[in-house]
């Protein structure tokens, strides 16, 4: 795949990091440039005697570095990428000096090894082992199913507790009111009830209405618990929408195992949040023929930035598993090509019709919290100082107020309708990309 | 929520009921039993598990929002929608230009902003639409007249919708004066003030009296543009307004001009108050004239309206600072003839009289005001002088610099000052030169000439060179920005400033300031090469 500098530059963890990098973009300061089909390399003039290491696994990209940066990837890594797009003339070095050949055959011996693992662990090697590793894991389960049950009941106590005290006093309870039950979920070993839980400790600082949305939020929740408690009785799709949010996770090298759906996939927009300390990336993607909607997840700790290697804008031949439920939204790409080429316009509907997908779809999975919408031949227009996006049909979509790219969107629609992707959230559209003219745009700072 | 249904007519819905409950508590409201207009969801709550209150509330709520949800109805479009923008005729930016825009505006090179939209300008293209918003916002600090030429229509319409850009306005046409927008009649003023300056004052007075005093006071601005004796009516009417703001603006710009009547009120008052001394004392200091200065005795009311403030700033006093505002007033050349010296003996009299520290301030003043090359340069060696002569050392010399003396370099010939400036850069004595030199080339307006940059450049070298061989120290690392300096300094120097430099050196820290210069450079270079693509 061919990096530009505006996606190199996406890979920084923070802004300095970007800056630092482009301070180091000078040739002087590097020596022993070099590339092949794998990796790329080169030593980079510190404020020390010794010059630091730097090389780039291109695969992935991966990035190793000399220095004692704690950030990843470390200014050096950065600027190596850079210079390899801008001044690919300058590798001159072909063959991997030891240092570079050691690290690519390590990563891919550790890779190998890893697939070896999982193959292993996946098939015992005598029948006893195999009963006994499914008794453990059936003990570990049983452990786990009781205390869930315990935090369920535990919160639907709560929540009881606080509709009957009444929720006017919710708004000036301290963090610690709302901390201390999500713990004791973390503890009952269900750590999607803490998040949602978590979710509904901001609701009270939303601004005009937050009575509303706490008693629907909270009386989700109780839905939820609800179903769980007669979980057995339920259509098995639906089981493992409750159990994901409980907090059950998937088995993903599994998962790639199964079939997916193979489409030429368009990506249509993403957007990072922190949750609890935790990057998390949504992409959002939409098969051409299937017209299936999709969402990949990725994460990152602390100072690295989430990388899915999927670019808004670009669309590519691909195979995507989905996770199992009734919902069917999260996915994988088990396969993709490299190459991906532009799109230039979005499968758009009117409001009403997309709206009318969302509701479908909210009733097959009363817990959704954000839904695609790609709507055509929208306008930015306002109401007594609301904006929303007005369609040829006569119908709007109201804007969320946060919305901080809304004159990025006006400028690009000029008073004309355009496309606009966006996530939904019930209440509030927040747009992510549009296509004016047939140029596709990323809302993003700028 | 309920906002969302089409519900209108049901004053109090079951959701509404519900909320309130829970609001209040189930302990203190009983849960509301009366059943929905609406059968099938009667239907549906009826069939709910009512073990306790609470639990009961919970699920219903639950239930009447997914029915709501599930039979949502959008509501219908704003009546007040956009103005359609006329299509525009210039290009957009490619997509690697609008990354350098990017990455400047993000902060690390902000600077360059102007050089970015200009070479735009120069080539005929427009910011791309998505970065509109960001480009409005730091133009405030840049000539809206450049803004407005590559932000294309898109962008004056954009402009026009939200208050926050009002200063990139769309030119009000001369028949809605009256009713348009400040910015709008600003562009109209300015336009006007090229090509039909009598014009711009004769709507200006149309509604004077009636404008608000935000509104006089841009608009009394705008009259520097094509300023003349036939402005002065209106703007001796001016120094009569009711807000201070228009009242300084306008006198400031009486002392524009030279015949103004204003001018010559003054002239009256100072001009006598300064006199040479007798010819038998000046033959004894053999050709430095001396001064004999009274101090004016009143400020009255006229001489108020004429700009003068009544009391001091600190430190100075009340007389003393009559007379520097007074003096600040009147044209340099009227000095020459009034006491029959040039320029040069006419500042060094200034400077050895009894109250050069709020003469000479003064006096650099009209120096910029009335662009006088010659008293200009006389100042800026005078103010050397008292940096020698104060003895200071190094960087301390930065603490005493008499700043509104040196900027007058700016106005001087543009030949001259680069003459002057090289000379300084040239000197290879005593520190206090070199950090002087560099000081000036702040007041120095870019692109500087490839003379000057390469005297720039020699003298940096030197430095660098002296830093290695344990000489000197990096006091000239607090000076001058290198991102300014970097700026300033003509493209075609680029290939140069990369190479020639001693290799212990360039990884050291004192190196940095110039690394930063060549970083620039290099930008500037790749950001060019990629708008003219």
């Amino acid at each position: 795949m061919n990096w530009t500098t505006e996606q190199i530059l996406k890979l920084a963890p923070d802004a300095a990091s970007a800056k630092a990098a482009q301070g180091l973009l000078n040739l002087r300061k590097w020596s022993g440039l070099g590339a092949d089909e794998r990796a790329a390399w080169g030593l980079c003039q510190g404020s020390g005697a010794k010059p630091y290491q730097s090389q780039i696994d291109l695969a992935e990209p991966a990035f190793k570095c000399s220095c004692p940066s704690r950030k990843f990837p470390c200014k050096h890594g950065l600027a190596l990428f850079l210079l390899l797009a801008e001044e690919r003339a300058s590798f001159t070095q072909t063959q991997q000096p030891e240092w570079v050949a050691t690290w690519i055959t390590g990563r891919s011996q550790r890779a190998e090894r890893r697939q070896e693992k999982e193959a292993a662990a996946q098939a015992p090697k005598t029948a006893e082992q195999q009963l006994e590793a499914e008794a453990r894991a059936a003990k570990t389960e049983a452990r786990r199913l009781e205390r869930v049950k315990d935090g369920v009941e535990d919160l639907m106590i709560w929540l009881e507790d606080l509709v009957r005290t009444g929720l006017a006093s919710m708004s000036g309870k301290e963090p610690s009111f709302w901390e201390n039950q999500a713990a004791r979920l973390v503890d009952a070993q269900a750590p999607g009830l803490a998040r949602l839980v978590r979710k509904l400790a901001m609701v009270p600082a939303t601004g005009a209405g937050w009575q509303d949305r706490l008693l629907h939020s909270m009386s989700q929740l109780y839905l939820l618990l609800d179903a769980f408690q007669r979980i057995e009785s339920l259509p098995s799709p639906v089981q493992e929408d409750i159990r994901s949010l409980l907090g059950w996770t998937e088995d993903q090298g599994a998962l790639k195992d199964h079939d997916g759906i193979k489409d030429e996939w368009i990506v249509l927009g993403q957007r990072t949040i922190l949750e609890d300390r935790l990057q998390v990336q949504r992409c959002w993607l939409h098969g051409s023929n299937s017209q299936r909607d999709a969402l990949v997840l990725t994460f990152a700790y602390g100072n690295q930035a989430p990388y899915s290697g999927l670019m808004p804008g670009t669309r590519f031949p691909g195979e995507l598993v989905f996770f199992p439920g009734e919902l069917g939204l999260r996915a994988l790409v088990k396969a993709r090509a490299e190459h991906t080429a532009p799109m230039d316009s979005l499968p758009g509907r009117p409001i009403q019709g997309a709206l009318e997908g969302w509701s479908a779809t909210l009733v097959r999975h009363p817990w959704l919290e954000l839904y695609p919408l790609t709507l055509a031949n929208a306008t930015p227009s306002h109401r007594a100082g609301r904006w929303m996006l007005s369609d040829a049909a006569g119908k709007s979509l109201p804007l969320d107020p946060a919305f901080s790219q809304l004159w990025q969107m006006i400028a690009l629609s000029g008073g004309n309708p355009i496309e606009v992707f966006g996530e939904w959230d019930g209440e509030r559209f927040v747009p992510l990309s549009a296509v004016a003219e047939g140029r596709f745009v990323e809302l993003s700072v700028c | 929520m309920s906002s969302a249904s089409a519900n209108v007519s049901a004053p109090t819905s079951v959701w509404e009921q519900l909320v309130k409950t829970a609001l209040l508590g189930s302990e203190r409201a009983p849960v509301p039993s009366g059943t929905p207009n609406d059968i099938q969801l009667a239907g549906l709550l009826s069939q709910l598990k009512q073990e306790n209150r609470e639990a009961a509330l919970l699920r219903s709520a639950a239930l009447v929002a997914i029915y709501e949800r599930a039979g949502l109805v959008a509501e219908s479009a704003a009546e007040a929608s956009l103005p359609v923008c006329a299509s525009d005729h210039l290009p957009r930016c490619g997509p690697g230009a609008a990354a350098y825009l990017r990455r400047i505006l993000e902060g690390q090179y902000r600077l360059l902003l102007p050089e970015f939209l200009a070479a735009l300008r120069a080539i005929g293209k427009r910011v791309p639409e998505e970065m509109l918003p960001a480009v409005l916002a730091a133009a405030k600090t840049i000539s809206a007249n450049l803004v407005l030429e590559v932000i294309g229509r898109r962008g004056q319409w954009l402009a026009g919708l939200n208050p926050e850009w009002g200063f990139i306005g769309t030119q009000v046409a001369v028949e809605d004066w009256e009713t348009g927008t400040r910015a709008g009649r600003v562009v109209l003023l300015r336009h006007l003030r090229n090509s039909n300056p009598e014009k711009a004052i004769s709507l200006l007075e149309s509604t004077w009296n009636t404008d608000a005093p935000e509104d006089r006071s841009a608009f009394v601005a705008e009259l520097q543009h094509g300023l003349c004796l036939q402005d002065e009516p209106f703007l001796e009417k001016a120094l009569d307004d009711r807000r201070k703001e228009v009242r300084k603006k306008a006198a400031s710009l009486l002392m524009s001009l030279p015949q103004s009547a204003l001018v010559e009120r003054m002239r009256q008052r100072v001009v006598p108050l300064v006199r040479l001394e007798s010819s038998s004392r000046l033959k004894k200091n053999l050709g430095k004239p001396s001064l004999q200065i009274d101090l004016p005795q009143e400020c009255d009311d006229a001489a108020q309206r004429d700009g003068v403030e009544l009391n001091p700033p600190q430190g100075l006093g009340q007389k003393a600072w009559w007379l520097q505002q007074m003096v600040c007033a009147i044209p340099p050349q009227r000095w020459e003839n009034h006491l029959q010296l040039s320029p040069e003996q006419a500042v060094a009299a200034f400077d050895g009289s009894e109250f050069r520290s709020a003469l000479l301030p003064a006096v650099a003043e009209a120096a910029r005001r009335h662009r006088n090359p010659r008293w200009a340069g006389a100042l800026v060696l005078t103010a050397f002088q008292h940096i020698k002569e104060s003895k200071v050392k190094g960087m301390a010399v930065l603490g005493g610099l008499p700043n509104d003396l040196l900027d007058t370099v700016a106005v001087m010939e543009e030949s001259d000052r680069d003459a002057f400036v090289i000379e300084h850069l040239d000197r290879r004595g005593a520190a206090a030169d070199s950090v002087l030199a560099l000081r000036l080339l702040d007041s120095c307006p870019g692109p500087w000439s490839r003379a000057l940059a390469e005297s720039l450049l020699s003298l940096l070298r030197h430095m660098v060179g002296q830093m290695t061989e344990g000489k000197g120290s990096p006091f000239w690392m607090g000076i001058a920005d290198p991102h300014t300096l970097g700026s300033q300094m003509p493209l075609s120097l680029a290939d140069q400033l990369q190479e020639g430099w001693p290799e212990d050196a360039t990884s050291k820290p004192f190196f940095k300031p110039i690394q930063t210069i060549m970083e620039v450079l290099q930008f500037r270079s790749k950001m060019h090469k990629e708008i003219n693509r």
